[in-house]
Protein backbone atom coordinates (compact mmCIF):
# COMPACT_ATOMS: atom_id res chain seq x y z
CA UNK A 1 0.00 0.00 0.00
CA UNK A 2 1.68 3.16 -1.00
CA UNK A 3 0.77 6.62 0.89
CA UNK A 4 0.97 10.02 -0.17
CA UNK A 5 4.23 10.61 1.33
CA UNK A 6 5.86 9.04 -1.62
CA UNK A 7 4.43 12.50 -3.49
CA UNK A 8 7.62 14.76 -4.58
CA UNK A 9 10.15 11.58 -4.42
CA UNK A 10 12.32 11.97 -7.32
CA UNK A 11 15.28 9.81 -9.68
CA UNK A 12 17.60 11.57 -11.51
CA UNK A 13 19.15 8.87 -13.77
CA UNK A 14 22.39 8.83 -15.48
CA UNK A 15 23.16 10.28 -18.67
CA UNK A 16 21.99 8.90 -21.65
CA UNK A 17 23.39 8.66 -24.98
CA UNK A 18 20.86 7.69 -27.56
CA UNK A 19 22.26 4.85 -29.83
CA UNK A 20 21.00 4.13 -33.31
CA UNK A 21 20.84 0.26 -32.70
CA UNK A 22 18.27 1.12 -29.73
CA UNK A 23 16.28 3.40 -31.82
CA UNK A 24 16.15 0.64 -34.52
CA UNK A 25 15.25 -2.38 -31.71
CA UNK A 26 12.47 -0.08 -30.61
CA UNK A 27 10.99 0.55 -33.72
CA UNK A 28 11.06 -2.89 -34.91
CA UNK A 29 9.59 -3.95 -31.36
CA UNK A 30 6.30 -1.61 -31.99
CA UNK A 31 6.12 -2.54 -35.87
CA UNK A 32 7.04 1.68 -36.87
CA UNK A 33 9.30 1.13 -40.42
CA UNK A 34 9.07 5.18 -40.92
CA UNK A 35 12.17 6.08 -39.21
CA UNK A 36 14.14 4.09 -41.77
CA UNK A 37 14.90 6.75 -44.25
CA UNK A 38 18.17 7.44 -46.19
CA UNK A 39 20.28 9.93 -45.48
CA UNK A 40 18.10 11.89 -42.80
CA UNK A 41 18.99 11.58 -38.98
CA UNK A 42 17.48 8.79 -37.23
CA UNK A 43 14.95 9.82 -35.49
CA UNK A 44 13.75 7.64 -32.86
CA UNK A 45 9.39 6.65 -32.81
CA UNK A 46 7.25 8.96 -29.81
CA UNK A 47 6.88 6.29 -27.55
CA UNK A 48 10.78 5.73 -27.31
CA UNK A 49 10.86 8.30 -24.63
CA UNK A 50 8.97 5.45 -22.34
CA UNK A 51 12.13 3.06 -23.04
CA UNK A 52 14.53 6.11 -21.55
CA UNK A 53 13.33 5.78 -18.23
CA UNK A 54 14.49 2.56 -17.29
CA UNK A 55 12.22 -0.18 -15.24
CA UNK A 56 14.47 0.35 -12.36
CA UNK A 57 13.20 3.51 -11.48
CA UNK A 58 10.09 2.61 -10.53
CA UNK A 59 11.68 0.40 -8.14
CA UNK A 60 13.30 3.12 -6.64
CA UNK A 61 10.50 4.86 -6.18
CA UNK A 62 8.54 2.51 -4.79
CA UNK A 63 9.02 1.01 -1.20
CA UNK A 64 8.62 -2.51 -1.53
CA UNK A 65 8.59 -4.43 -5.29
CA UNK A 66 4.89 -4.57 -5.88
CA UNK A 67 3.40 -7.89 -7.38
CA UNK A 68 1.24 -6.54 -9.70
CA UNK A 69 1.78 -3.26 -12.05
CA UNK A 70 -0.42 -2.36 -14.73
CA UNK A 71 0.40 0.95 -16.75
CA UNK A 72 -3.16 2.56 -17.41
CA UNK A 73 -2.39 5.91 -18.81
CA UNK A 74 0.52 7.93 -21.11
CA UNK A 75 1.06 11.62 -21.91
CA UNK A 76 3.97 12.71 -23.67
CA UNK A 77 4.97 16.06 -24.77
CA UNK A 78 7.56 16.03 -27.64
CA UNK A 79 9.73 19.39 -27.92
CA UNK A 80 11.53 18.28 -30.39
CA UNK A 81 11.83 14.20 -32.27
CA UNK A 82 14.66 12.51 -29.92
CA UNK A 83 17.53 11.51 -32.53
CA UNK A 84 20.02 9.29 -32.72
CA UNK A 85 23.68 10.69 -31.22
CA UNK A 86 21.25 12.74 -28.39
CA UNK A 87 22.57 12.90 -25.39
CA UNK A 88 20.02 13.44 -22.73
CA UNK A 89 19.31 13.74 -18.96
CA UNK A 90 16.37 12.04 -17.61
CA UNK A 91 14.82 12.69 -14.40
CA UNK A 92 11.38 11.03 -13.08
CA UNK A 93 9.06 12.42 -9.89
CA UNK A 94 6.05 10.56 -8.01
CA UNK A 95 3.13 13.39 -8.31
CA UNK A 96 0.60 11.88 -7.33
CA UNK A 97 -0.60 8.82 -5.16
CA UNK A 98 -3.84 7.39 -4.54
CA UNK A 99 -6.05 5.00 -3.96
CA UNK A 100 -9.16 3.38 -5.92
CA UNK A 101 -11.28 0.55 -4.53
CA UNK A 102 -12.94 -1.81 -7.19
CA UNK A 103 -14.69 -4.91 -7.34
CA UNK A 104 -11.04 -6.73 -7.26
CA UNK A 105 -10.01 -4.94 -4.41
CA UNK A 106 -7.56 -1.63 -3.37
CA UNK A 107 -5.51 -0.62 -5.85
CA UNK A 108 -2.85 2.31 -5.90
CA UNK A 109 -2.57 4.96 -8.81
CA UNK A 110 0.43 5.72 -8.97
CA UNK A 111 1.84 9.32 -11.51
CA UNK A 112 5.22 9.88 -12.09
CA UNK A 113 5.96 12.53 -14.34
CA UNK A 114 9.77 12.64 -16.59
CA UNK A 115 11.37 14.90 -18.08
CA UNK A 116 14.31 14.83 -20.54
CA UNK A 117 17.29 17.72 -21.16
CA UNK A 118 19.60 18.09 -24.52
CA UNK A 119 23.01 18.14 -22.39
CA UNK A 120 24.20 19.87 -25.24
CA UNK A 121 21.64 22.62 -25.67
CA UNK A 122 20.28 22.37 -22.16
CA UNK A 123 17.04 22.42 -23.41
CA UNK A 124 14.13 20.51 -22.79
CA UNK A 125 13.40 17.65 -24.97
CA UNK A 126 9.92 15.74 -23.66
CA UNK A 127 7.58 15.38 -21.32
CA UNK A 128 5.89 12.59 -19.84
CA UNK A 129 2.98 11.41 -17.66
CA UNK A 130 2.82 7.77 -16.91
CA UNK A 131 0.01 6.27 -14.60
CA UNK A 132 0.41 2.71 -12.93
CA UNK A 133 -2.49 1.01 -11.22
CA UNK A 134 -0.22 -1.11 -8.02
CA UNK A 135 -1.42 -4.29 -5.98
CA UNK A 136 0.90 -4.84 -3.11
CA UNK A 137 1.90 -8.11 -1.93
CA UNK A 138 -0.71 -9.33 0.39
CA UNK A 139 0.82 -9.98 3.74
CA UNK A 140 0.95 -13.60 5.28
CA UNK A 141 0.30 -14.10 8.71
CA UNK B 1 -41.08 -59.24 -83.50
CA UNK B 2 -37.29 -60.55 -84.23
CA UNK B 3 -35.91 -60.97 -87.49
CA UNK B 4 -33.19 -63.57 -88.78
CA UNK B 5 -30.54 -62.03 -91.04
CA UNK B 6 -30.64 -63.34 -93.75
CA UNK B 7 -26.36 -63.48 -94.33
CA UNK B 8 -24.51 -63.98 -91.44
CA UNK B 9 -21.78 -61.72 -93.02
CA UNK B 10 -24.19 -58.15 -92.96
CA UNK B 11 -22.43 -57.02 -89.85
CA UNK B 12 -24.92 -54.11 -90.05
CA UNK B 13 -27.76 -56.41 -90.07
CA UNK B 14 -26.39 -58.72 -87.20
CA UNK B 15 -25.73 -55.64 -85.33
CA UNK B 16 -29.08 -54.28 -85.52
CA UNK B 17 -30.96 -57.64 -84.59
CA UNK B 18 -28.36 -57.88 -81.16
CA UNK B 19 -29.74 -54.52 -80.59
CA UNK B 20 -32.89 -55.89 -81.26
CA UNK B 21 -32.39 -58.59 -78.94
CA UNK B 22 -31.39 -56.84 -75.84
CA UNK B 23 -33.47 -53.82 -75.89
CA UNK B 24 -36.60 -54.58 -77.68
CA UNK B 25 -38.19 -51.63 -76.19
CA UNK B 26 -35.28 -49.36 -78.06
CA UNK B 27 -36.28 -46.66 -80.65
CA UNK B 28 -36.61 -48.23 -84.44
CA UNK B 29 -33.30 -47.71 -86.32
CA UNK B 30 -34.71 -45.74 -88.79
CA UNK B 31 -34.86 -42.90 -86.04
CA UNK B 32 -31.09 -43.38 -85.15
CA UNK B 33 -28.64 -40.25 -86.45
CA UNK B 34 -27.38 -41.52 -89.93
CA UNK B 35 -24.00 -40.74 -88.12
CA UNK B 36 -24.02 -42.37 -85.73
CA UNK B 37 -22.32 -45.90 -85.65
CA UNK B 38 -23.95 -48.97 -85.08
CA UNK B 39 -24.51 -49.27 -81.63
CA UNK B 40 -22.63 -52.39 -80.19
CA UNK B 41 -24.17 -55.27 -78.45
CA UNK B 42 -25.30 -54.61 -74.56
CA UNK B 43 -22.18 -56.96 -72.66
CA UNK B 44 -19.52 -54.64 -74.31
CA UNK B 45 -18.16 -52.18 -71.97
CA UNK B 46 -20.11 -49.35 -71.55
CA UNK B 47 -17.63 -47.23 -73.57
CA UNK B 48 -18.81 -43.93 -75.40
CA UNK B 49 -18.87 -44.43 -79.12
CA UNK B 50 -15.63 -42.83 -80.57
CA UNK B 51 -17.72 -40.82 -82.72
CA UNK B 52 -20.28 -39.41 -80.78
CA UNK B 53 -22.43 -36.79 -81.85
CA UNK B 54 -21.24 -33.64 -79.88
CA UNK B 55 -23.19 -31.75 -78.61
CA UNK B 56 -24.13 -29.06 -80.58
CA UNK B 57 -21.91 -25.98 -79.35
CA UNK B 58 -23.87 -23.72 -76.49
CA UNK B 59 -25.17 -20.73 -77.93
CA UNK B 60 -22.95 -17.63 -77.61
CA UNK B 61 -23.98 -15.88 -74.03
CA UNK B 62 -24.93 -13.04 -73.72
CA UNK B 63 -22.37 -10.18 -73.19
CA UNK B 64 -22.54 -8.83 -69.87
CA UNK B 65 -23.89 -5.20 -69.72
CA UNK B 66 -21.10 -2.86 -69.69
CA UNK B 67 -20.11 -2.11 -65.83
CA UNK B 68 -20.14 1.71 -65.28
CA UNK B 69 -16.82 3.85 -65.54
CA UNK B 70 -15.17 3.47 -62.32
CA UNK B 71 -13.98 6.56 -61.05
CA UNK B 72 -10.42 8.14 -61.48
CA UNK B 73 -9.88 7.60 -57.76
CA UNK B 74 -11.72 4.55 -55.86
CA UNK B 75 -11.45 5.25 -51.75
CA UNK B 76 -11.47 2.59 -49.72
CA UNK B 77 -14.65 2.11 -47.15
CA UNK B 78 -14.61 4.52 -44.54
CA UNK B 79 -13.50 2.71 -40.99
CA UNK B 80 -16.29 1.02 -39.47
CA UNK B 81 -16.30 0.94 -36.00
CA UNK B 82 -18.44 1.72 -33.21
CA UNK B 83 -15.56 2.93 -30.21
CA UNK B 84 -15.51 6.50 -31.54
CA UNK B 85 -17.26 8.62 -29.57
CA UNK B 86 -15.53 12.04 -31.00
CA UNK B 87 -16.15 13.50 -34.38
CA UNK B 88 -17.98 11.38 -37.34
CA UNK B 89 -16.12 10.11 -40.06
CA UNK B 90 -16.44 11.82 -43.39
CA UNK B 91 -15.99 8.38 -45.24
CA UNK B 92 -12.53 8.97 -46.50
CA UNK B 93 -9.69 7.41 -45.87
CA UNK B 94 -6.44 9.56 -46.23
CA UNK B 95 -3.16 8.26 -46.94
CA UNK B 96 -1.05 10.68 -46.33
CA UNK B 97 -0.63 14.50 -45.14
CA UNK B 98 0.43 15.23 -48.17
CA UNK B 99 -2.77 14.73 -50.05
CA UNK B 100 -4.08 17.62 -51.76
CA UNK B 101 -7.75 17.79 -49.47
CA UNK B 102 -7.44 16.62 -45.47
CA UNK B 103 -10.23 17.46 -43.52
CA UNK B 104 -11.53 16.88 -39.63
CA UNK B 105 -13.75 13.47 -39.55
CA UNK B 106 -11.05 11.78 -42.85
CA UNK B 107 -9.47 8.45 -41.21
CA UNK B 108 -6.32 7.01 -41.67
CA UNK B 109 -5.14 4.30 -43.09
CA UNK B 110 -5.50 1.23 -40.24
CA UNK B 111 -2.53 -0.59 -39.17
CA UNK B 112 -3.12 -4.09 -38.20
CA UNK B 113 -0.89 -6.34 -35.79
CA UNK B 114 -1.05 -9.78 -34.51
CA UNK B 115 -1.29 -12.50 -33.69
CA UNK B 116 0.99 -10.85 -30.83
CA UNK B 117 3.43 -13.53 -29.59
CA UNK B 118 5.37 -14.36 -26.88
CA UNK B 119 8.32 -13.44 -28.37
CA UNK B 120 7.25 -10.35 -29.63
CA UNK B 121 6.50 -9.46 -25.97
CA UNK B 122 9.72 -10.42 -24.53
CA UNK B 123 11.15 -8.40 -27.69
CA UNK B 124 8.93 -5.17 -26.83
CA UNK B 125 10.10 -5.46 -23.46
CA UNK B 126 14.04 -5.91 -24.14
CA UNK B 127 13.60 -2.65 -26.69
CA UNK B 128 11.80 -0.72 -24.29
CA UNK B 129 14.18 -1.57 -20.68
CA UNK B 130 10.15 -2.32 -19.22
CA UNK B 131 11.09 -5.76 -17.44
CA UNK B 132 7.60 -6.19 -15.86
CA UNK B 133 7.21 -9.43 -14.71
CA UNK B 134 3.69 -9.54 -15.36
CA UNK B 135 4.47 -9.41 -18.92
CA UNK B 136 7.25 -12.04 -19.08
CA UNK B 137 7.12 -13.61 -16.03
CA UNK B 138 4.07 -16.68 -16.70
CA UNK B 139 4.43 -18.56 -12.97
CA UNK B 140 4.38 -14.80 -11.49
CA UNK B 141 1.22 -14.01 -13.96
CA UNK B 142 -0.37 -17.40 -12.52
CA UNK B 143 0.36 -16.68 -9.56
CA UNK B 144 -1.80 -13.58 -9.12
CA UNK B 145 -4.61 -15.52 -10.56
CA UNK B 146 -4.23 -14.64 -14.02
CA UNK B 147 -4.53 -16.96 -17.27
CA UNK B 148 -1.60 -15.80 -18.56
CA UNK B 149 1.26 -13.06 -18.79
CA UNK B 150 -0.18 -9.88 -20.16
CA UNK B 151 0.54 -7.73 -23.25
CA UNK B 152 2.01 -4.21 -22.26
CA UNK B 153 -0.34 -1.65 -23.02
CA UNK B 154 2.53 0.40 -23.82
CA UNK B 155 3.12 -1.91 -27.13
CA UNK B 156 -0.68 -1.31 -28.01
CA UNK B 157 0.58 2.53 -27.69
CA UNK B 158 3.44 1.98 -29.89
CA UNK B 159 1.24 0.31 -32.49
CA UNK B 160 -1.30 3.44 -32.62
CA UNK B 161 2.19 5.46 -32.80
CA UNK B 162 3.90 3.40 -35.22
CA UNK B 163 0.12 3.94 -37.28
CA UNK B 164 0.93 7.54 -37.39
CA UNK B 165 3.88 8.14 -38.49
CA UNK B 166 3.94 5.56 -41.26
CA UNK B 167 1.24 7.76 -42.39
CA UNK B 168 3.07 11.19 -41.79
CA UNK B 169 5.69 9.28 -43.62
CA UNK B 170 8.31 11.79 -42.80
CA UNK B 171 5.95 15.13 -43.56
CA UNK B 172 5.70 15.69 -40.05
CA UNK B 173 6.46 14.79 -36.44
CA UNK B 174 4.12 13.77 -33.13
CA UNK B 175 4.34 16.63 -30.62
CA UNK B 176 1.92 15.17 -28.67
CA UNK B 177 0.64 11.55 -27.64
CA UNK B 178 -1.62 10.76 -24.60
CA UNK B 179 -3.73 7.23 -24.31
CA UNK B 180 -5.64 5.16 -21.81
CA UNK B 181 -5.50 1.79 -21.46
CA UNK B 182 -9.57 0.57 -21.51
CA UNK B 183 -9.03 -3.38 -21.66
CA UNK B 184 -5.67 -5.91 -20.64
CA UNK B 185 -4.37 -8.01 -24.11
CA UNK B 186 -3.12 -11.49 -23.90
CA UNK B 187 -0.90 -12.73 -26.13
CA UNK B 188 -2.26 -14.30 -29.17
CA UNK B 189 -4.52 -11.25 -29.62
CA UNK B 190 -4.57 -9.10 -32.49
CA UNK B 191 -4.50 -5.45 -32.63
CA UNK B 192 -5.71 -2.56 -35.23
CA UNK B 193 -4.94 0.85 -35.02
CA UNK B 194 -7.08 3.50 -36.27
CA UNK B 195 -7.25 7.16 -36.00
CA UNK B 196 -9.27 10.03 -37.01
CA UNK B 197 -8.47 13.57 -37.72
CA UNK B 198 -10.29 15.41 -35.07
CA UNK B 199 -8.95 18.76 -35.42
CA UNK B 200 -6.54 21.16 -38.28
CA UNK B 201 -5.23 24.45 -37.09
CA UNK B 202 -2.98 26.43 -39.28
CA UNK B 203 0.19 27.44 -37.77
CA UNK B 204 2.85 29.78 -39.38
CA UNK B 205 5.11 27.24 -41.06
CA UNK B 206 2.34 24.96 -41.64
CA UNK B 207 -0.43 23.06 -39.50
CA UNK B 208 -1.34 20.84 -36.55
CA UNK B 209 -2.97 18.15 -36.91
CA UNK B 210 -5.39 16.49 -34.08
CA UNK B 211 -6.00 13.01 -34.06
CA UNK B 212 -8.16 10.59 -32.26
CA UNK B 213 -6.55 6.89 -31.94
CA UNK B 214 -7.85 4.06 -31.08
CA UNK B 215 -6.70 0.06 -30.66
CA UNK B 216 -8.86 -2.84 -31.03
CA UNK B 217 -8.46 -6.48 -30.75
CA UNK B 218 -9.45 -9.12 -33.25
CA UNK B 219 -12.76 -9.01 -31.85
CA UNK B 220 -13.55 -5.60 -32.26
CA UNK B 221 -12.78 -4.23 -28.69
CA UNK B 222 -12.01 -1.26 -27.89
CA UNK B 223 -8.55 -1.82 -25.94
CA UNK B 224 -6.81 1.35 -25.94
CA UNK B 225 -8.20 4.83 -26.57
CA UNK B 226 -6.20 8.21 -26.38
CA UNK B 227 -5.24 11.32 -28.94
CA UNK B 228 -2.03 12.84 -30.44
CA UNK B 229 -1.23 16.09 -31.98
CA UNK B 230 1.27 15.92 -35.60
CA UNK B 231 2.90 18.97 -36.39
CA UNK B 232 3.20 19.08 -40.37
CA UNK B 233 5.19 21.69 -42.31
CA UNK B 234 3.38 22.90 -45.35
CA UNK B 235 5.41 22.33 -47.71
CA UNK B 236 6.56 19.15 -47.74
CA UNK B 237 7.42 17.00 -50.61
CA UNK B 238 5.28 16.02 -53.40
CA UNK B 239 2.84 18.43 -52.25
CA UNK B 240 1.27 19.97 -55.02
CA UNK B 241 2.08 23.68 -55.71
CA UNK B 242 -1.06 25.42 -53.94
CA UNK B 243 -0.46 23.24 -50.74
CA UNK B 244 -2.59 22.28 -48.73
CA UNK B 245 -6.24 22.98 -49.17
CA UNK B 246 -8.13 22.27 -45.73
CA UNK B 247 -11.58 21.69 -46.19
CA UNK B 248 -14.26 22.44 -43.12
CA UNK B 249 -15.85 20.00 -41.61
Amino acid sequence: MLNSSLVGKEYWGATLAVEAGAVLRFADAVGDTSCRRDGAVLEAPSTFVLALVPWDALAALLPAAPAEIHQSEVQIELHRPVCAGDRLRIASKVVDVARHSGTLGATDILTLDDEGWDLATGKPVFRARRVYAIRSPKVSE
Amino acid sequence: MSREPKRSRDRKAAAGALRKAASPARKPSRLVYPSEPPPRPKPAPPARPAAAPRPPPAPAKPQAPAKPPVPPRERPPPVASSHHRGVPSSGTVVRGPDEPVLRVGDDLVALQRGPITRVDIARYCGASGQFNPLALDEPHARSLGLPSVVLPPAMALGLAQAQVSRWLAGHGHIVRLGARSVKILWPGDHLIARSRVSEVRPTADGFDLDLDLWVENQRGELVLRGQATCRIPRRVPGMPAGGLQLRPA
